[in-house]
Formats: C-alpha cells, structure tokens, sequence
C-alpha cells in the first residue's frame, strides 16, 4: 500500500462517517467514488501489481543521480541490449544517449559529460527519455514507458541475470595475437607530475592494481575502465575494418551465461612473458636473511603459472614478489600481514597453504583429505616446502637451481616403496561378524585407484612423495609402515567417557568405509549385503 | 456445627493472599539439566539412512511390525512422523549445495531439560528424570492429549485405535535398558555412529570438537543446547536445520517458563485450594474443640470448687455444732456437778 493510500484513509472513514447520517444511497455511490478515487491515485503513483520479472543480462540500474543526495523515487532498472537494438534498428548509433569522446570512445554518462546540477540532469532523463519513447510510440513501434510509475518502479520488471566476466589467460593470449603482442593498447601507467600515461615494456600489472571498485580523483574504477576500453576499442576495431573480427559491444556479448559458455577458450596457451622467474627460491627479504630459521622453499613458478587463471590468484595487489610487503615481521604496507601468515594462512585463497587445502576437497582427493582434521597441517608437511637452501646461503644458490627436481630426489612418487606382493589383495573383515558374514574388501584394488589418482596430479605427486604416506588415509594416527596396527588395537567399546573422540570399533570401520565413500561421490554399497552378506539363518 | 456465612468469607480472602504467595513462589529459575545427566548426540553428516535406529527401535520397545520392512529405503522418499507404533523416524531432505548428497535426520523425543509436555500434563505424568529421559507414567495419565499439543517438536502420539486403555507414546530414552546397563537401542544399532551416547556434557564437548576439526562440515550451532531451554537430545548439522524442518523459531526459553504464570494457576486449583480450605477447617474444629474442651474444664472446675467450698462449709460447721457440743455438754456437766454440790449441801444441813 502507498504512503498516499495510508494517508487517505482516516479521511476515507471521517468522510463515511458523515455521509452514515444520509441517505443509503448517498452512501453507496459516496464508498464507490473513494474506491475509485483510491484507484486512480494508486496507479498514478505507480503502484502496479507484481508481475514477473523478466531475465535479462543487460540491466543497467540508473542511479547516477545519487551524487546529488538520495532519490525521490525508486532507481529506473534500464535494459541496455533492448535499448542498443532499437536505436540499431532506427538507423541510428549509439551517439543518439552517449557522446563521444576525441579518442572515439564514448562517455559512459547519458547525454552529457559531466553532473552539472541536480534538476540540470533530472530533466535530461525526463524529457529525452520521454520524448524518444513518445515519438517511437507515434511511429508505431514497440516503445517503452512514459509514466513517472512504470520506470520508476520499486519492484524492477526485469531480474538480473547478469554474470560476472574476466579476462583469463586464454583470453588474453587471444588479445594478444590480435593486437600483435601490442600490450600498450591496455596496459599503462600513471605520470602524476605530467597527468598522463604511459607504457614501461616489462612492468605490466592487473588493471585492478589501480583501477579499484569505486572511483577515486583521476582513477575510475574498474568497471568504468573496463567498459569504455574494452566496448571503445571492440567499437573501433570494427569501424575501421567490418569484415574483422572482434569482441562483443553488447551487455549479454560478454556477461550473459550462455554466450560466455560459447567463448573460444584456448587449451595451454604459452607463457606470459613479463620477466618473471620459471623457478624461485622463496625466502625472507634480503635484510632479513640472517633472521630467517627455515630453510627456503623452491618454488616452481612457472609450473604454477601453467595452472592458475591469472596472476592474480597469488598476487593479490601488484606484481610484486610476495617479500617485498610481507616481511618477516610484516609491514605498513602488508596491512601487517606477515611473510609466514601470507604463506600459510588457511582460510586465504592467495597464499600457498590455502590455496592447496582447497585442493584437498576435490573428489579424488576428499576420499582420505575430507575425513582428516581440517585446517590443521602435520608438523612433517613443512620440509615438504622447506627443501631449499639454508636462507644465509640462499643468494649464493639462487642462480644455481633451475628444476623443483635437483631439491627432490628422482625418485617415481606415483608408486609405493613397498613389493606389490606384499600389499595384501583383500582383507577380509570379520571381527564384527554378528548378523553378517565378513567384510570383503578389496584392499589392492583400492590402493591401486588412490594410486592412479595422484599419479594424475602435479601437485598430488609432489605432496605424496613422502614415503607411503597414500597408506595413511585409512591407517591413520599410528607410524608408517608396511605393517600398521589394527583397527580394533585402538578402536574398542563405543563411547568411552575417558576418550570422548575415538569411535567406537563398529563406528570406525562404517566411517571410515562409508565416509570416503560418500566423499569420492562412489554411490556403492546401496545396502549391507553390498559389502557383507548375510549369515544364513541358523537351524536350516 | 455449620459454616456462618462470614466465616465462609473470611475463608476466601485468606485463600487469596495465599495463591498470592504461591505465584511469587514459583519464580522460574534457569534449569541447567540435572548433573551428570545422559542424551544422545545426532550428527546428521554421519547418518547414511539405512533405517537401523528404527528397526532396533521397533524390535526393544516390542512395537508391531511396520508395514513395510526396515530394509525398504523407499519408505524415506516421503516425510513421516512419529506415531503410536514408531517411537523414532528416519527422513531424507535435499539440503542442495550443503551436502554431496542427501541429507538424514532421525526424529524423535528430544527429551527436553525443561519439557513442555510435562508442564502441560496436569497429572504429573510426565517426569524428567535426572538420568535425562522423560518418562511417561500411563497409569495416571487420563488421556486429555494436552502434552501433544504442547510439545514444540510434534513428537507424543495417541494410540487411538486402543479403545480401552489408550497410551500417549513416545520415545522413553530405552529407560529400561539404561537401568540394566545397556545402550538406547537405536544408539547400539547406528553403524555410523552417527548417534553418540553419553553425559550430556560429554556430547556438547564432542560436538564442539568435531565442528573446530571440521568447520567446512558443519553448521557452528548444536541444536538443542540451548533450544527450549535444552534438550538431552542434540544435533549437529551440514545444513541449516530449517533445511531439514527443524524449527529455529523456538528460542532459547524453556516450555514452563512460558506457561509458567498461567500453569501456577493449575497446581492453586488443584493443589492448594483444598489444602488451604482443609487447613482452615481443621484451624475451625480444633479451635471448637480448644472450647468445648475449656469449658469443660471451667465446670468441672467449678464444681470442685463449689464441692471443696460446700466441704469446707460442711467442715466448719461441724466444727462449730462439735465445738458447740462440747460446750454444752460441758456446760451440762458443770450444770450438773453444781446441782449435785448444790443437793450434797442441803443433806449436809
């Protein structure tokens, strides 16, 4: 209900009131008028009724106007696409609401440069909005609305279905072999003194560096940069040569989900080239050497590079090295985030310790990792990373490795130490046997399956080098070996008050079953007999 | 003796000052739960539905055989309840990006700290025993279903096909098989585990561990530590539990705490009326008696009196009549011996 109708109605009842005193048909015809009165007021507010909202990718919600203080009325939610092809289909371009810029890109402010004032740029939407829709109206064609209600609308007619759209690095290797590895086009840098750009080869970085979520003095924020320079020159590109092909104009070209599911995605395209290291040894900064206990951590950059989207899974801010804000202390600049925080913190989807947790969750992984204490590592994971050089020695060193393989002994990490005739084929679990007969495990095959699973992971392959550890996902919390205890040696009695957290030995073997089970997605056994049979009824 | 009618009045103010004092009395302080108590830990990301709680919960409690076997999982496409022959259900819920697959929770009697079918039941039927189980007591229970309306998580039934001695039934905890030693029957059955038996302190501490060893897994909440005041059944969950139709509007405040101001009203009527009244009656008689026995005693008193003064009266005038006597005899005798002097002398003469 509007404020209006809220308003009305006290007076609605006094005016009933007063008319209670005359004749029942004075009063009759007295409600229907207010009824109708009421109507007309309502709908001239703009209170439609729901209706359902229509999908689009495209919408644009005008609120330029908020500069000014805040709206009078509900923000018009505006369909650009539909917008671009009606003044397509007039013959007309996109210069009819956006100026032009001496470049030839387009200011992204409708009709005008800048905000000049309040009722300035209020009634340049009002009348040239209006107008357009009025005239097309004339002109018989579809048109849009002309009342204050059905722009203004505080439930939108339109649902965004607008998806958020990246450059990866597939998309730019196409950019790149279009623009003949012109990286000038986008990349640039910011002379204060002289208030221009200008382009350093080699010392490229992500447009977000700078350009950041809200706009800033000189710095528009992202979304402005990336829409005036990626549609300016998709613009260009296609005015200078039509036959050429180039990227979309369109809102849906690049943010609706089924035309970005058909973008031309490149497999394995080669490395950027931005001075970078192939290999690194990680360490504390130079001054700090001397401080630094651990030993550092080879670093295989460029195989890290081959995986990642984009730089900016790792560095979050700038193309910098990681030690020239993180210190060993940390820094103003690190936001007090130290080198070892950056490196290990587990809830960061930067640094190297979290972003490889995560990689635990995937289904080949979860089988083991997804029963194991979660945001915990074992004290024996850090020289998995701590292979390197000692940090005192590491300038002297740094030149000399070349491979993460001259730190790892070539040894093949994808099969056991152990003689694969030794790996009991299956075991046969009977010591529960109750109501059913033994559990028949295939132990080998399991092992086997695990086995090619790592075998398929870079990252698994390194992390699992350690000797057998594959064997420690089920044979847990006890020593390495090729003759690890058994299950009912710790697990007993359930619920013993003296071990709160152990299970009991029938919770165990069924956890530990069906747990990573239900983690690789292995929809068997259905049902009990699927991995015991029943004991066949006594007394037959 | 009969009531006067200002007595009868008297009588009715002091029982109004005296439900006064009953309802400041009943004051509700928080019931943590009874020390040591047991309950049961659920931990849905661990229950694989197989139904096991139910069968062996049918089989102890000798419930009649459910239509469709315990092995049939097909049972769980649809939603049930409890009911008068399943103390204990099994339902599945689609919880969508919460869990890999879908999603069990067993139902049943959450054995409140503070239960609301007991705050209901005006004959006391229901007790919260300090073991944790809330025990039902049939041979009291006069059928009146206010603890099924009460309860917030639906779970008493009636057993209405039963025409002459129906029972409100619900989960007993396996109260029986606590007292011999053994486990709650769908505890002993769960091969997951998934339900924990122990103290409840215990639970709440092995729920804690388990969602800080696996903050991805679970929701950072037990349900029913706090919920209604507390229950001795809880559980942890991957998904939010309205996600599996359990209620979160119920707040953290127990059942009789709520009703407690309009319930005290119950046990004045039924309690303390006819303690009162009979008090004051008694008061009455005894002090008729305190009368009737005084004035007894004043008359048997008087009487004495009356009997010593009339003995003494009695005693003094025959003092006097002797004293009287023997003056006159001796007046008599001197009379006499003075006649006899008097006669000795004339013969003398």
């Amino acid at each position: 209900m509007s404020p209006m109708s809220l308003n009305r109605k006290p007076a609605t009842m006094r005016a009933m009131v007063s008319m209670m005193k005359r004749q029942k048909t004075n009063i009759i015809l007295g409600i229907i008028g207010l009824m109708g009165l009421s109507v007309v007021l309502m709908t001239g507010c703009g209170q439609t009724e729901a209706v359902e909202q229509m999908p689009r990718p495209d919408l644009v919600t005008i609120d330029g106007m908020t500069v000014f203080g805040p709206l009078e009325r509900p923000a018009v939610t505006f369909p650009h696409d539909l917008h671009t092809q009606a003044v397509r289909d007039q013959g007309k371009d996109c210069g009819l609401c956006h100026q032009n810029r001496e470049d030839g890109t387009l200011y992204d402010m409708f009709m005008r440069t800048e905000n000049i004032d309040e009722k300035t740029v209020m009634d340049l939407y009002h009348d040239k909005c209006i107008a357009c829709h009025q005239e097309t109206a004339d002109a018989k064609r579809p048109s849009g609305p002309i009342t204050c209600g059905d722009c203004h609308r505080r439930e939108p007619m339109y649902l965004s279905t607008r998806m958020p759209f990246g450059m990866d690095k597939s998309l730019h290797y196409r950019h790149l072999k279009a623009t003949d590895n012109k990286c000038e086009l986008c990349h640039h840098q910011y002379d204060e003194a002289a208030d221009s750009l200008f382009y350093v080869k080699g010392a490229e970085s992500s447009c977000r560096d700078c350009h950041t979520a809200e706009s800033k003095d000189n710095q528009p924020s992202l979304r402005l940069v990336v829409h005036r320079s990626c549609i300016g020159c998709h613009r260009k590109t296609i005015t200078v040569d039509a036959t050429r092909a180039t990227g979309p104009e369109s809102c849906s070209g690049c943010h609706d989900a089924a035309r970005q599911a058909h973008i031309e995605v490149v497999k394995d395209p080669p490395r950027l080239d931005r001075n970078q290291p192939v290999f690194v040894l990680l360490s504390a900064p130079v001054d700090e050497l001397t401080l630094s206990k651990l030993p550092t951590v080879p670093f295989p950059h460029a195989e890290h590079e081959r995986v990642m989207d984009n730089c900016r899974v790792c560095h979050h801010q700038t193309l910098k090295k990681c030690n020239d804000c993180h210190t060993l202390a940390g820094t103003e600049q690190s936001g007090g985030v130290t080198l070892q925080q950056a490196m290990h913190g587990m809830s960061s989807d930067h640094s190297c310790v979290g972003c490889h947790d995560h990689e635990k969750f995937t289904i080949q992984c979860a089988g083991c990792h997804g029963l194991m204490e979660q945001g915990r590592l074992s004290e024996h994971a850090c020289t998995i990373c701590h292979a390197g050089p000692e940090p005192i020695r590491v300038e002297a060193m740094r030149s000399r490795y070349r491979s993460l393989d001259e730190f790892k002994p070539a040894i093949s990490k994808t099969r056991l130490s152990y003689d694969r005739g030794d790996i009991p084929d299956t075991v046969y679990i009977d010591v529960l046997s109750e109501k059913y007969q033994a559990a028949v495990m295939p132990h080998r095959e399991i092992i086997d399956a695990l086995m090619k699973h790592i075998s398929e992971s870079d990252v698994a392959i390194h992390f699992h080098g350690h000797e057998d550890v594959v064997c420690q996902g089920c044979h847990h919390h006890s020593p390495v070996g090729q003759k690890p205890p058994l299950c009912e040696n710790c697990h007993g009695e359930p619920f013993n008050e003296t071990d709160l957290f152990k299970p009991g030995l029938f919770g165990a073997y069924h956890r530990q079953c069906l747990g990573c089970h239900q983690q690789m997605e292995i929809t068997k056994p259905s049902d009990c007999v699927g991995c015991h049979a029943e004991k066949p009824a006594t007394g037959s | 003796m009969s009531t006067s009618r200002r007595k009868f009045l008297q009588w009715m103010v002091a029982a109004g000052a005296g439900s006064t004092v009953v309802k400041s009395a009943s004051a509700h302080e928080h019931f943590k739960g009874y020390p040591d108590s047991y309950g049961v830990l659920h931990d849905t990301t661990l229950c694989i539905g197989c139904r096991s709680c139910e069968k062996a919960c049918n089989e102890v409690n000798d419930l009649p055989a459910p239509d469709k076997p315990f092995d049939d999982t097909s049972v769980l496409e649809t939603k049930r309840r409890t009911d008068a022959k399943s103390y204990t259900v099994v339902n599945k819920y689609d919880v969508g990006e919460y869990a890999k697959g879908p999603v069990f929770r067993k139902f049943q009697c959450n054995h409140c700290l503070e239960p609301a079918c007991a705050s209901a039941c005006f004959v006391g039927a229901f007790t919260k025993t300090p073991e944790g189980a809330v025990s039902y007591d049939a041979s009291v229970c006069v059928g009146c279903r206010y603890c099924i309306i009460a309860c917030p998580f639906d779970v008493p039934t009636y057993e209405y096909d039963e025409a002459l001695t129906p029972r409100v039934m619900k989960c007993t905890l396996c109260e029986p098989r606590l007292k011999e030693g053994k486990l709650p029957g769908c505890v002993e059955a769960c091969p997951m585990e998934a339900l924990t038996f122990g103290k409840r302190e215990d639970l709440i501490t092995i729920a804690r561990e388990r969602i800080r060893k696996y903050p991805n897994r679970y929701i950072d909440h037990i349900y029913g530590e706090h919920e209604m005041g507390g229950t001795s059944w809880m559980y942890i969950t991957g998904a939010p539990f309205e996600k599996l139709d359990m209620r979160t509007d119920l707040g953290v405040t127990p059942a009789p705490e709520l009703t407690s101001g309009a319930l005290s009203l119950v046990p004045m009527v039924i309690g303390v009326w006819p303690v009162l009244l009979g008090g004051l009656y008694v008061i009455s008689k005894r002090k008729e008696r305190m009368a009737h026995d005084e004035k007894t005693s004043a008359v048997k008193e008087a009487i004495d009196q009356t009997q010593a003064d009339a003995d003494a009266k009695l005693k003094a005038a025959m003092e006097k009549a002797r004293k009287e006597k023997e003056t006159a005899v001796e007046k008599a005798v001197t009379k006499a011996l003075a006649d006899a002097e008097k006669e000795r002398g004339k013969e003398d003469k």
